[in-house]
């Protein structure tokens, strides 16, 4: 999977267009956004790429971008 | 003065009363909870609530055979076992139509087998938003299916003189709703249901059928859950067990007692144990 193709799966789990995602997004300005997106994100790194999240990352996320960082060294 | 009624009674009743020392040594034998000689198959005993359970259940005298899907993780459980009857016999739980002939076998290799405890299963916290039939089916198969599939091979050629017992693992996830839980709850909601039908159904092959329903218990399942999650989130769930939450040895204390005689009389229940989860 690359970054467009990861930027893309999170855009599905938001509802949100194919290519709409850019990555400078603040995670809390979007609308879909909530909790149990933030699991559907790391239960789709877990799958894709059997990256464990540790809780304590969790909390520093705030854009797309930092989330692609968690997956980062995993895509091609 | 004439001896009264009350006086009478009370001199009979304390020559009907017997030796305290008779007393206090047939109470040092007294042991409700024995499982002494009998044989019982644990899925799940690589870890967590299996693997205490099989660590009660040895210290209670019985024979264990373990299942579970790590040979190495299986020897470690081995190894912490009382006694030294045990049988490691890993099959793997996703043979769904295989299950009933291995168990078939079992007892025909190493006897009839009194007690099955079902701890196997897998929880991935996964929002309805990524459902999927994959999901859907690895949880039901490992979490209901495999139990089914044991059950009757359990109940094959029993001799139905000697009560078996079945003990399902479900959880508190199949009695309240989670967000981002909701096939796991499934499975484990279909359980009770299933304990309910199985017990029915197994009445005439002199098998009793229960489930316990965990809250959150200190397990390797419980660090991914923590894992899955900001350590706030985390915080949150565990404020909500009254007594914090649990050690698998509570919940295989729970799993022994209607494993033994001594619940010879209670039949198609589901014992929450949570600490008081449920009632916060």
């Amino acid at each position: 999977m690359n970054r467009q193709e990861f930027l893309d799966a999170i855009a599905e789990i938001l509802e949100l267009e194919e290519g709409e995602l850019k990555g400078d997004e603040k995670l809390a300005d979007l609308e879909e956004w909530d909790s149990l997106a933030f699991l559907s994100v790391i239960a789709m790194a877990d799958e894709e790429f059997d990256v464990v999240i540790q809780g304590e990352q969790l909390e520093k996320i705030t854009t797309v971008n930092d989330l692609v960082a968690l997956v980062q060294e995993h895509l091609s | 003065m004439p001896e009264n009624k009350l006086d009478t009674m009370l001199k009979e009743t304390l020559k009907e009363t017997p030796d305290k020392n008779a007393l206090m040594s047939s109470s040092h034998s007294f042991n409700p909870l024995s499982m002494s000689n009998q044989t019982v198959l644990v899925t799940g005993a690589s870890a967590g609530i299996g693997r205490a359970t099989c660590i009660v259940l040895s210290k209670l005298g019985a024979k264990l055979i373990l299942n579970g899907r790590s040979e190495e993780s299986l020897a470690q459980t081995l190894a912490l076992l009382d006694g030294n009857e045990h049988i490691v016999a890993t099959f793997d739980m996703q043979k769904t139509d295989e299950l009933s002939a291995w168990v078939a076998q079992l007892a025909k290799s190493h006897g009839p087998i009194k007690g099955f405890v079902h701890c196997a299963g897998i929880q991935v916290t996964k929002s309805v938003r990524a459902f999927d039939q994959a999901f859907f089916d690895q949880t039901m198969q490992t979490n209901l299916a495999s139990a089914l599939a044991i059950a009757k091979g359990f109940r094959i050629k029993r001799d139905k003189s000697v009560q078996g017992s079945i003990v399902l693992v479900s959880s508190i996830a199949g009695l309240i709703g989670q967000p981002g839980n909701v096939v796991y709850g499934a499975s484990k909601a279909a359980m009770i249901g299933a304990t309910r039908g199985l017990a029915m159904e197994l009445l005439r092959d002199n098998v009793r059928v229960n489930c316990v329903a965990p809250a959150l218990v200190e397990t390797q399942m419980a660090e991914k859950t923590r894992n899955s999650m900001t350590p706030a989130q985390f915080q949150h769930i565990i404020d909500q067990h009254p007594m914090g939450i649990g050690e698998p040895e509570d919940v295989a204390n729970a799993i022994a007692f209607l494993l033994s005689d001594s619940a010879r009389w209670i039949n198609a229940v589901c014992l929450p144990v949570e600490g008081g989860y449920l009632a916060n």
